[in-house]
């Protein structure tokens, strides 16, 4: 249905009325054409002169009601009525004027004009031509008008050009402003698609994301479980291997034959060294594979219990591991944080030429988690080769060198990262290693944070 | 006590000829039964005279798994008073399998394969105890 004169008129004088959903249309357009029936009743009013002794307030009502108006606007959130409105009540004011006394700077409403202009640049999102409308409006009271005014007072052009003045002023507002929302506006549907193509994209990506991680856990966790089948089942015929080949030895010693006593020495050491390495590969497979019970364990307890199993090698070794002040008790489990202590405290001696290996344990508190650090006297490590470390299957030394399969760290670093910590080192060569392990605080138990003597 | 009777369970062959070895020469066992498979054991169960004392149960098993075991020898009728106690074998020793372990009073021990010595005498400690 095509639109009346009436509402296109009405439309019109809505800025950026094709932006308002039609069933809004019909409200704003009710209160345009109350906005008008106010100034137009202002304007009868005025002119048959029954207002004629309280021009002032009469100026006041009506820029009372525009303002409630405007604050009834600002609840629907349309700012555009706001301003229609305001320039509907500021017109019929310059005509109530211009056809009254014709006298628009004598009156208080003078100060009215502006301050509206200023309140309305306040709450409005046309902040700028408010302002300049505002100040157009105080230029013109303060400045031009007294002066034309005081040189041909009581003249009919004084009041002429006094008011014509003000409506050029008014409607050249009015282009301008036109102008500046529309592109306002513009820019801001602009802006708006720009934000919404924008949002999907990040919705899009955001789906495929998730789709991927998900993919990436699952081909993860069938790499885990296929490398725990797989090392599983492999440990069956190895310990075949290793278990005959126990009982071969000491019947292939009697026939006291260097190549055979050879021979056999590769096949031993070599199933043994595969037995390590499965037994890792089981080890961290299973971190990932199987939920870990979680139980309070006191750290000193721990290194005690790996000292114990480890005792004939200290021994041999000529080694010491020490604790500097206490350990805390922490939430973890029993088994992993175990492999862990064990893992740092073998490695510290194991990398050791000094005559009496050393590995020193000690606990500090930081902001908010705590450092456990295991500190040795041992060969140390090149800078370079620090990061590689934590990498399965990067070993700085052969078989020859140091025994070892590679995945010893990159298991340690697994268990710190699974209960949200975090591991690094520092190394020197000759000087020795220092392993820090970074947990959150909230692993400790509280009484264990009290009691353990922790230098902070 | 007499020397307890024992089966053993393992559906490898050579680690049924190693652990036969193992427990011979420990010479601790009044008679020892070899099976490659849990329902030859169970059979053996429902027909013998000669009831075990302790039963050494590998865990992955084809068909009937050590678990698949426990289980009838819990829903089986009751040839004597005294169960058999039971020492899982397993390649590697898991938190799963031994967290699963709980569940079953027979079960006595799980160990890690291969039987040694000291394995057995551990065993049997537990046994006599």
């Amino acid at each position: 249905m095509k639109d009346s004169y009436i509402t296109r008129f009405l439309d019109s004088l809505i800025v950026n009325e094709s932006d308002i959903p039609v069933e809004e249309r019909f409200k704003l357009r009710s209160l345009v054409l109350l906005c008008l029936a106010i100034n137009g009743l202002a304007f009868v009013l005025v002119s048959v002169q029954v207002l004629g002794h309280y021009k002032d307030e009469s100026v006041f009502a009506m820029l009372s009601l525009g303002l409630i108006g405007q604050l009834l606007l600002k609840f629907s959130r349309n700012y555009d009525l706001t301003v229609v409105l305001f320039i509907l009540s500021g017109t019929g004011i310059m005509l109530y004027n211009v056809t009254t006394t014709g006298d628009i700077y004598s009156y208080n409403h003078k100060w009215f004009v502006p301050i509206m202009l200023l309140v309305n640049a306040t709450f409005s999102r046309w902040t700028l031509p408010y302002l300049l409308f505002a100040i157009a409006v105080q230029c013109y009271f303060w400045m031009v008008s007294p002066k034309w005014h005081a040189e041909s007072i009581g003249t009919a052009t004084d009041h002429l050009v006094d008011n014509i003045a003000l409506l050029v002023l008014v409607f050249c507002f009015l282009w301008i402003y036109r102008k500046y929302a529309d592109m306002q506006w513009d820019r801001i549907k602009g802006q708006r698609q720009t934000l919404e193509s924008q949002k999907l994209a990040l919705i899009e990506s955001n789906d495929l994301l998730q789709r991927r991680t998900e993919e990436l856990q699952e081909s993860n966790q069938e790499l885990e479980r296929f490398a725990y089948i797989a090392s599983h089942d492999l440990k069956t015929p190895l310990n075949n291997i290793i278990s005959f080949s126990t009982l071969l030895e000491p019947q292939l010693k009697k026939l006291k034959n260097p190549e055979i006593d050879l021979y056999f020495g590769f096949i031993r050491d070599g199933s043994h060294r595969m037995n390590h390495l499965i037994k890792d590969v089981l080890e961290y497979s299973r971190l990932s594979a199987e939920v870990e019970s979680v139980e309070a364990l006191d750290l000193n307890a721990t290194v005690a219990e790996i000292n114990d199993s480890i005792s004939q090698y200290l021994h041999d070794r000529k080694a010491v591991v020490e604790i500097q002040g206490k350990l805390p008790t922490i939430f973890a489990n029993r088994t992993r944080i175990y492999l862990l202590f064990k893992n740092l405290i073998e490695n510290g001696i194991k990398y050791n030429q000094s005559e009496r290996p050393e590995v020193v344990i000690s606990c500090q508190e930081l902001n908010s988690q705590f450092e456990l650090c295991f500190e040795d006297n041992g060969i140390g490590m090149e800078q370079e080769y620090l990061d590689r470390i934590f990498t399965m299957f990067t070993r700085l030394h052969t078989n020859e060198e140091y025994d070892g399969t590679g995945l010893g760290l990159s298991l340690s670093r697994k268990i710190v990262e699974n209960i949200g910590g975090s591991i690094s080192v520092k190394s020197e060569p000759g000087k020795g290693s220092k392993f820090c392990i970074f947990l959150p605080l909230t692993l400790i138990e509280e009484d264990s944070e009290k009691q353990a003597s922790l230098p902070v | 006590m007499s020397k307890p009777k024992v089966y053993l369970i393992d559906d490898d062959g050579p680690t049924n000829v190693y652990h036969d070895i193992i427990i011979r020469q420990s010479g601790e066992f009044d008679s020892y039964q070899i099976f490659s498979s849990a329902t030859e054991a169970l059979q053996s169960l429902s027909s013998t005279l000669t009831y075990p004392d302790l039963i050494f149960l590998d865990i992955n098993m084809p068909i009937m798994s050590g678990w698949d075991f426990l289980e009838e020898l819990q829903n089986r009728e009751k040839h004597q008073d005294v169960d058999p106690a039971v020492v899982l074998l397993t390649t590697s020793l898991s938190s799963r399998d031994l967290d699963k372990s709980e569940n079953y009073k027979e079960i006595m021990q799980v160990l890690e394969k291969p039987l040694t010595p000291s394995k057995i005498s551990l065993v049997l400690e537990r046994l006599c105890n």
